[in-house]
């Protein structure tokens, strides 16, 4: 029986392109999960567009809880002020048109980011400013995070089975799922 | 008819079985972290259909074999996956462009089967056609993204097309086995999902700058047995272990 052998293009038959420097850029994945309220900080993962941001986190992050919503954001569009750092980066105050901004606090040390709302505002300093005087007039947060509404990419919800039900009947993710051997001890 | 419908689910459990094998042998060697976790849920997602389907098999053909003995302890002739999911990972581009042409021919697969009159196949299908929705659209906006990207990538992926084009007919062929299970509205004849394929396939090769292969050379035998020389390896591994020791567990 004659079989094939894989025709791989060689060397000398293509033109070599080239990777951007230290590989693809990074996005920020939100997610908000089955009878949760709001979309919280998972974590970022790196990816060349917006469409594989959104698979990727899907896959990293889907797999241990069970999502309803998934946002993605690049990560050089969420701007940053903490409450305790002397040297947060002055952030653009060139005030361009209301636009609106997606609020991110995270409450303590420790916990996640989570979404706190939407405001209207006309530039990064400006989102910031206003997010600290609606979310955190009594002091109950130490970080805010402002993203353009513009920058986030959400998950088409008409996608939802084939993003989010797969998960659902794998209990095989969970670490519960393995016995650990006896001989192993505490892990 | 049951022994012609258990050899039908022993099709597309070997498809998705040897399937999951190729993208397993390919983690940790992805481009980037998140794409090997990708690999990696879509060689379980087929997995987990090829565990449904090789268990209800074992089930229906009654003959003394459970679904791990037919994974396990069956020789290259036994498989008959299409010859397409045992052809190996030459490159990234390849890997992408044989998922993207399964996952072209599954999503309308499991479409067709959710109508089956047998229960769990349409039960199996339901689920498998949520995650094979997925597949498609990672391996589809890699194709474009490769097809459309450097010249380097263009070109690997119109070499993967031009490499894996004569696997693509297997896909449809239909004997008289798939005759009569679909016939008996068990299954579904292979012949009805080409125009649905070719639709889904030229949108996206048209996007992704990319073409059909021009030699319209076919390859087929799978489905009887008979198989490249790939599949003698893939098995070799994945099955050693069983081989060595029979029946052990972990």
């Amino acid at each position: 029986m004659s079989y094939e052998v894989p025709h791989m293009a060689g060397d000398d038959e293509i033109e070599f392109g080239s990777l951007p420097e230290g590989g693809w850029p990074r996005w920020e994945a939100f997610v908000r999960q089955r009878g949760g309220l709001s979309h919280v900080y998972s974590e970022s993962v790196h990816a060349p567009d917006a469409e594989t941001a959104l698979l990727n986190a899907r896959d990293v992050y889907l797999r241990r809880v069970e999502g309803v919503s998934l946002w993605v954001v690049p990560t050089a569009d969420v701007h940053v002020w903490e409450s305790d750092s002397p040297n947060n980066d002055p952030l653009d105050d060139t005030a361009a048109g209301s636009s609106l901004w997606e609020i991110f606090v995270r409450h303590r040390r420790g916990l996640a980011h989570v979404h706190a709302g939407s405001i209207s505002a006309t530039c990064p300093a400006d989102a910031v400013d206003r997010a600290r005087n609606v979310y955190l007039t009594r002091d109950e947060g130490v970080s805010v995070w402002a993203i353009p509404a513009s920058s986030v990419i959400a998950a088409d919800p008409a996608e939802a089975a084939a993003l989010f039900e797969p998960f659902a009947d794998k209990d095989y993710r969970y670490p519960t799922f393995y016995e650990i051997p006896e001989e192993v001890g505490y892990m | 008819m049951s022994t012609d419908f258990y050899r039908y689910l022993l099709r597309h459990g070997d498809d998705n079985l040897v399937l999951s094998q190729r993208l397993s042998e390919y983690i940790s060697y992805a481009p980037e972290l998140e794409e090997d976790l990708a690999v990696a849920n879509i060689a379980l997602d087929h997995l987990g259909v090829a565990m449904h389907l090789l268990e209800y098999a074992a089930g229906v053909g009654d003959n003394g074999h459970s679904a791990d003995e037919l994974a396990f302890h069956r020789s290259e002739r036994d498989f008959t996956n299409l010859l397409l999911v045992e052809q190996p990972n030459a490159d990234f581009a390849h890997i992408i462009t044989r998922q993207f042409f399964f996952d072209a021919y599954q999503v309308g697969l499991w479409e067709a089967l959710i109508a089956s009159n047998d229960e769990t196949v349409a039960g199996i299908a339901a689920k498998a056609s949520k995650e094979a929705a997925y597949h498609l659209r990672h391996s589809s906006s890699w194709m474009i993204r490769l097809g459309d990207g450097t010249a380097e990538s263009h070109a690997r992926t119109q070499a993967a097309i031009d490499a894996l084009w004569r696997y693509v007919g297997e896909l449809f062929e239909s004997d008289t086995l798939d005759e009569a299970v679909s016939a008996a509205g068990l299954g579904v004849n292979p012949a009805s999902l080409r125009a649905a394929w070719e639709e889904r396939v030229d949108g996206t090769l048209n996007e992704a700058t990319l073409s059909r292969c021009e030699d319209d050379y076919q390859r087929n035998g799978g489905r009887r047995g008979f198989h490249t020389e790939s599949l003698g390896h893939l098995l070799a591994e994945m099955q050693w272990m069983q081989r060595a020791y029979p029946g052990m567990q972990w």
